[in-house]
């Protein structure tokens, strides 16, 4: 796998920072450990993505699956600072209108505090 | 111009009357069928596509006049490159999207390969990755077109991801999967696929005469 996964938490949201390549050989490990952390209790997600330079439609369907759990619990996934060429595949796949995209980590919580 | 010729409309592949392989453009690759190699490829492909405005002007250089290419600088560390014939691709902002979209279509195709043709994993799964550059005949408007060719053969049981059924992406319901085929299918201008003595054989095809900057 050549994807680095390193969790971080603020305000009781966990932060999923991710660098590297997201991709099919990924994509299951990344799923898991989303699932792990969004309950009723906990059901907000920040996913940050800026060193992200490579993902695929598994690393696609990862997120996905995320943000249905998520919202199942009422709660919500946050995508932050997806590079670019990256976003060209979420804009194809209309998922930019799916996900709330942020630039950074900051703005993701700035409307955490205000929901 | 010492071209290799295919007459094989139809029986072929498909949507081109005709393509030419332009000579010393080939690359070929044979790795096991596994995940984990596919970002060795991926990296083959990007490199490859980086050289393509060369491979193309090369080829051509014979038979047209001396001209000066623009390249981006930021993906070849250079403004111009003159060249002795006529350029065939002009490097535009857009390649860095192109160089990025064609190493996606591969993983998809590959990764759709291994996980659902191969399944299993099991010695001796293959796949053979091809990549040349070409000119080919657009059969909708007959035009002759400058195109990338990428080709996948592996020997799983048949396997054709040209006849998946699929509808557009509603962002009100996200589904969790399916989005490769659709992939591949946004970002080519032509795919085909037969099934020949045991291997399937998939061509990708995208041109890279008129590359666009991503919308």
């Amino acid at each position: 796998m050549e994807l680095d996964y390193k969790l971080e938490e603020r305000m009781g949201v966990p932060i999923i920072h991710l660098a590297g390549r997201f991709d099919a050989e990924a994509a299951a490990f990344v799923k898991g450990q989303i699932a792990n952390l969004v309950n009723e209790q906990q059901p907000n997600l920040v996913v940050e993505l800026s060193e992200v330079g490579f993902i695929d439609s598994l690393g696609l369907a990862a997120l996905v699956s995320g943000l249905k759990l998520c919202r199942k619990n009422r709660g919500s996934l946050r995508l932050v600072g997806v590079q670019p060429s990256v976003r060209v595949l979420f804009e194809i796949t209309r998922l930019d209108q799916a996900f709330e995209l942020y630039t950074d980590v900051d703005s993701a919580f700035a409307t955490f505090s205000r929901s | 111009m010492g071209q290799e010729i295919k007459q094989n409309p139809e029986q072929q592949y498909g949507i081109w009357d005709w393509y030419a392989i332009l000579p010393g453009t080939q690359l070929k690759m044979v790795v096991p069928a596994r995940l984990e190699l596919l970002s060795l490829l991926g990296a083959t492909v990007r490199e490859y596509c980086a050289a393509l405005p060369y491979l193309f002007s090369i080829a051509e250089a014979r038979v047209n006049r001396s001209t000066t290419v623009p390249l981006d600088r930021e993906q070849f560390g250079t403004d111009t490159l003159t060249l002795p014939g006529q350029a065939a691709v002009t490097v535009i902002a857009g390649y860095s999207h192109f160089v990025y979209s064609t190493e996606l279509i591969l993983q998809e195709a590959a990764s759709n390969i291994i996980r659902h043709g191969y399944g299993s994993s099991q010695p001796g799964q293959f796949l053979q990755l091809e990549l040349s550059a070409a000119n080919v005949q657009d059969r909708q408007t007959r035009l002759e077109r400058r195109a990338f060719l990428l080709q996948l053969t592996d020997s799983a049981p048949p396997f054709d991801p040209t006849a998946a059924l699929l509808s557009d992406p509603n962002p009100q319901e996200p589904r969790e999967s399916g989005y490769g085929i659709y992939l591949i299918r946004k970002l080519t201008n032509g795919i085909s696929h037969r099934y020949e003595d045991g291997h399937n054989q998939l061509l990708l095809v995208r041109y890279v005469d008129t590359i666009q900057s991503p919308e």
